[in-house]
């Protein structure tokens, strides 16, 4: 009997080696299924009865039995729809026929098509690839199996795994029989424009600070720059414990916070303009104090000619413009004052700089604006008062709201809600000054580049309207650098923001940037109305 | 209708053991002889089975014979797919399949033709064996991954699913109008009370054990015999507030208890964890998607106890969602089936305890696979005829028997029924004096 069993044996095994076996095997998957079903359909009808114990008996068990098997659909069939269980499929699961690991997230790409990130099969697994380094560590962000996501990656998440698409029965049906074609997600498009952005980051040199680029035609954000950055394919550990010097995984851009200095005087301006406060005062050398004990604040130019051991003899009286033109402390830590505290909170406000901003449609942290951080000006404190207007004291923004500032004046007063994922809806944030106001402010810039502070950003073939801001830090690394504007000057399409911590005077550190940035992005036909 | 091993449970049988040798030979493992024998046991003892039920004149229900086959069949050979790679063959392991159906055929010819009634007097013996089984255990037995085994490897608490149904039919049924009370609050304290002391010490010991699994399975049994015997749903509320009470306090006061609990409320909170295991099962169903890689194509292996608990999941990975609803399907037909069968009983003793066993029957399968698929916490419980283990085969196979032999009471052209409308039968029924209403409502 053993030896007709081994004759059997080794006829099976020669059947099973056969190069027909797969075919065969695939006729007897189904053939066994369908042997279970054929069994069942030809079990003996039930008898009649079920009297004598309650129906609750037998209708319980059945309807977990039903219970169990929608749930088990929940992860069987739509198991892809969970991104929790695709994500642990994809790490823990050794199952290399697991569809699991063939499921990629789609592209992010720039407004161009550019890829910024993308999801390969390589030897070591299912991963996700940023071609661009670095470069948009801020924006783009990361996904990692360890350190998490953050980003548009974070904000695209469901987005990009195909998730939030409405599962028509078709598209659901076809997931199901071919599970392993079209196993890349859709694309994301940023409202990102990759050569710029690469632009600003030569031009930063890797200077800690920030760039922000806002296209005003679309809200769209074309540069988010925020330095120094990190590498998205080379996440480690001491990044995430705050190990790493001038801690890389902060958005300065966004989440920073620094004393905004003179930039902070468009807001001033236009919280005036808004009163129809547009005086000519006295800008007297010995500066400007609300009281004999505080001290008195003082025009820039009297610290460098008081460095030179030279006498600053002051402006005497000039207008509002005159003093954006020269920065003038003097001139509108008065206006502040005379403005008024109300109309001052009216216009951070109107610039949208206390709410939370999401730059996608989701809302997700590391892309959430933090609000700028203002003094409660209610006091009745003057002194508090003219230190807020000279953008020192207790206030601290990030480059973001700088950047809001000059969208609004240069958007006709009204501020824009700047994005980075196209697919949010446009919005508006509120309403800097009227319309009219805007257009004076705008021209008061100009003259800022024409003949003041902002003298070394002007290009020939394009009026630029902007200002210079030096933000003291009372630290010995010296005053953060600022540069904001707008361009062109008649209909602008472009609303930018530099800075450059501890860079020194804006126009020393932040405006070269902003004057080449502005050359290239001309270059890339950015600027044409 | 004799009782013959029909068609598509003998093709179902050889297409999946083909498939199963053929997995293993492109893993490059040689065939033995003995690959052949879970299969092969199988068949030779169905048909002898067969034969005993046909030379006994089986007139029971086929539908509940068939499915048994059926169900039994793709639970060897899913057994058969997990012995290549989890678990040697042991020699005791290729006694359990032929045992199984000898029991079943013994359970069948020991409770037939009424002959279930002759055990109602055990009940109290039983009641006291399932006590002093399970205190013995706790005294003497070795802790395995978190269960207790005797020596051997057995898991003598398998023997709860039939004593305690037993003990509590044979205890319920001495005065089923005591239960049958007036309105939804009328419950008899005094025998309410015996019964709790009892549940109580059962419980503790259990809990000593850490057996929840267990407890909660009769728990159930409790339930659907309550519910049996007073013909009241308000049993139902009750237990369903009981036992969410019981749930609770589980959470907070048995550690053992409340880490499933939270493992099965947020798997990915530990995936590496405690919820590793569920999610591994998971995995494998979704890699398995609709149809499955196919009989022996899966990788169990990843699935650590795959054999046991979790065997549910590697059906699941391997015969995929469609073979899934098939065996949901066959459940779902030998468990109504065995309800109805019980429900047309004509005596209150049979009628309770065959109630019991098919809740016990049920209520393993349905935790069993809730807990494989998520949809309540892991217990522990096996999966009956698919899971390893003798003990547990065996048991399953005397509840089965059983229930046949109550089939034949069941059957229209029976005896049962007829035998209601006999002289012969009236004065069996007034025989047992407790039967009285019973009968008079049926006729």
């Amino acid at each position: 009997m053993w030896i007709q069993s081994f004759y059997a044996l080794t006829f099976l095994t020669e059947l099973l080696e056969d190069p027909s076996w797969a075919g065969l095997a695939l006729i007897l998957r189904w053939g066994l299924l369908i042997c279970l079903l054929w069994g069942l359909l030809r079990l003996p009808r039930p008898g009649k009865g079920a009297k004598g114990i309650p129906a609750l008996l037998w209708l319980l068990p059945l309807s977990l039995l039903l219970l169990i098997a929608l749930r088990q659909a929940q992860w069987q069939l739509l198991g892809r729809q969970n991104q929790e269980f695709v994500s642990f499929m994809q790490r823990y699961d050794r199952r290399e026929f697991n569809p699991a690991h063939v499921l990629r997230a789609g592209r992010i790409l720039d407004r161009d098509g550019r890829t910024l990130a993308l999801s390969q099969v390589t030897d070591q697994g299912l991963q996700r690839l940023y071609p661009q380094g670095p470069l948009f560590s801020h924006s783009v962000g990361y996904n990692h199996p360890v350190y998490g996501m953050s980003g548009l990656e974070a904000a695209g998440r469901d987005r990009l795994l195909g998730l939030d698409a409405p599962t028509d029965l078709a598209e659901l049906g076809r997931e199901l029989l071919d599970r392993e074609g079209n196993s890349e997600g859709p694309p994301l498009r940023s409202s990102l424009h990759a050569p710029l952005q690469r632009k600003a980051a030569e031009l930063m040199a890797g200077r800690p600070g920030a760039v922000l680029v806002l296209d005003l035609k679309t809200d769209d954000l074309l540069v988010l720059l925020s330095q120094p950055d990190f590498d998205p394919n080379r996440l480690k550990a001491p990044l995430f414990l705050g190990r790493e010097k001038d801690a890389p995984l902060i958005n300065r851009a966004i989440s920073g916070r620094y004393p905004p200095g003179s930039v902070w005087k468009i807001l001033i301006a236009a919280a005036a303009l808004n009163r129809d406060l547009n005086p000519r005062l006295d800008t007297p050398p010995e500066g400007f104090t609300t009281h004999p004990a505080n001290p008195p604040i003082r025009d820039h130019e009297y610290y460098t000619r008081k460095k030179k051991k030279q006498s600053w003899k002051g402006r005497g009286r000039i207008s509002m413009g005159e003093a954006l033109t020269h920065s003038s402390n003097v001139y509108f830590a008065q206006l502040g004052v005379k403005a008024g505290e109300q109309a001052l909170k009216q216009a951070a406000a109107g610039a949208g700089l206390m709410r939370k901003l999401s730059l996608a449609s989701t809302s997700e942290d590391t892309l959430t604006v933090r609000p700028a951080k203002m003094p409660a000006l209610n006091s009745g404190n003057d002194y508090e008062v003219a230190q807020f207007s000279i953008g020192q004291g207790d206030l601290l923004v990030s480059p973001m709201h700088v950047l809001l500032l000059s969208a609004a004046v240069a958007n006709d007063g009204i501020t824009p809600a700047p994005r980075l994922d196209r697919s949010k809806a446009r919005a508006q944030l509120g309403r800097l000054c009227s319309a009219q106001d805007a257009e004076a402010l705008k021209w008061m810039l100009y003259n800022v580049v024409q003949e003041g502070t902002g003298r070394g950003i002007r290009i020939a073939s394009l009026p630029v309207g902007g200002k210079t801001g030096t933000a003291q830090t009372g630290r010995p690394e010296g005053s953060h650098s600022w540069f904001t504007g707008f361009a062109p000057l008649s209909k602008p399409r472009l609303a930018f923001v530099v800075l450059v911590e501890h860079g020194g005077y804006g126009s020393a550190a932040a405006l070269p940037v902003a004057r080449e940035l502005l050359i290239s992005a001309q270059a890339e036909g950015l600027l044409t109305p | 209708m004799k009782p013959g091993l029909p068609m598509p449970v003998l093709l179902l049988l050889f297409s999946g053991q083909l498939l199963v040798l053929g997995a293993r030979v492109h893993e490059g493992q040689d065939l033995q002889s003995y690959d052949l024998l879970p299969a092969g046991l199988w068949l030779l003892s169905a048909l002898l089975l067969s034969a005993w039920l046909s030379l006994g004149r089986f007139e029971g229900s086929q539908r509940l014979w068939q499915a048994l086959l059926l169900y039994s069949a793709l639970g060897i050979l899913v057994q058969a797919r997990m012995m290549g790679t989890v678990a040697g063959l042991s020699g005791l392991g290729l006694w359990i399949q032929p045992l199984s159906f000898f029991w079943l055929g013994l359970a069948w010819t020991v409770s037939r033709k009424g002959r279930i009634r002759f055990s109602a007097p055990l009940w109290p013996l039983a009641a006291l064996a399932s006590l002093a089984l399970v205190a013995a255990l706790l005294a003497l037995g070795t802790r395995f991954r978190g269960a207790v085994f005797a020596a051997g490897g057995l898991t003598p608490t398998e023997l709860l699913k039939l004593s305690l149904p037993l003990a509590l039919s044979g205890y319920l049924a001495r005065n089923v109008s005591t239960w049958k009370g007036k309105g939804p609050l009328a419950v008899p304290l005094g025998s309410l009370l015996s019964l709790g002391v009892f549940w109580a010490l059962l419980s503790g010991l259990l809990l000593l054990q850490r057996d929840l699994g267990m407890l909660l399975l009769l728990s159930l049994l409790l339930l659907a015999q309550l519910i049996a015997v007073s013909g009241r749903i308000s049993w139902g509320l009750l237990a369903t507030l009981l036992m969410g009470a019981a749930g609770w306090l589980v959470w907070r006061f048995v550690e053992h208890g409340a880490k499933r609990i939270e493992a099965w409320l947020d798997p990915f909170a530990d995936p590496t964890g405690s919820g590793w295991q569920v999610l591994q099962a998971l995995s494998g169903l979704y890699a398995g998607g609709l149809s499955g890689t196919g009989l022996g194509e899966g990788a169990p292996e990843r699935l650590p106890i795959a054999g046991s608990d979790f065997v549910y999941a590697v059906v699941g990975e391997e015969l995929g969602y469609l073979g899934c609803i098939l065996l949901l399907a066959l459940i779902a037909i030998w468990m109504m089936e065995s309800f109805r069968v019980v429900s047309v009983q004509s005596e209150d003793f049979a009628r309770i305890f065959g109630c019991g066993l098919a809740a016990v029957l049920a209520a393993q399968v349905v935790v069993n696979i809730a807990g494989v698929v998520s949809l309540m916490p892991v217990t522990g419980i096996p999966l009956p005829w698919f899971s390893q283990g003798g003990s547990s085969s065996w048991v399953t196979a005397i509840q089965f028997g059983i229930l046949l032999g109550l089939s034949e009471q069941a059957q229209g052209k029976g005896s049962g029924k007829k035998a209601s409308g006999t002289s012969k039968g009236k004065g069996k029924a007034k025989g047992s004096s407790k039967s009285k209403g019973k009968s008079k409502k049926h006729t």
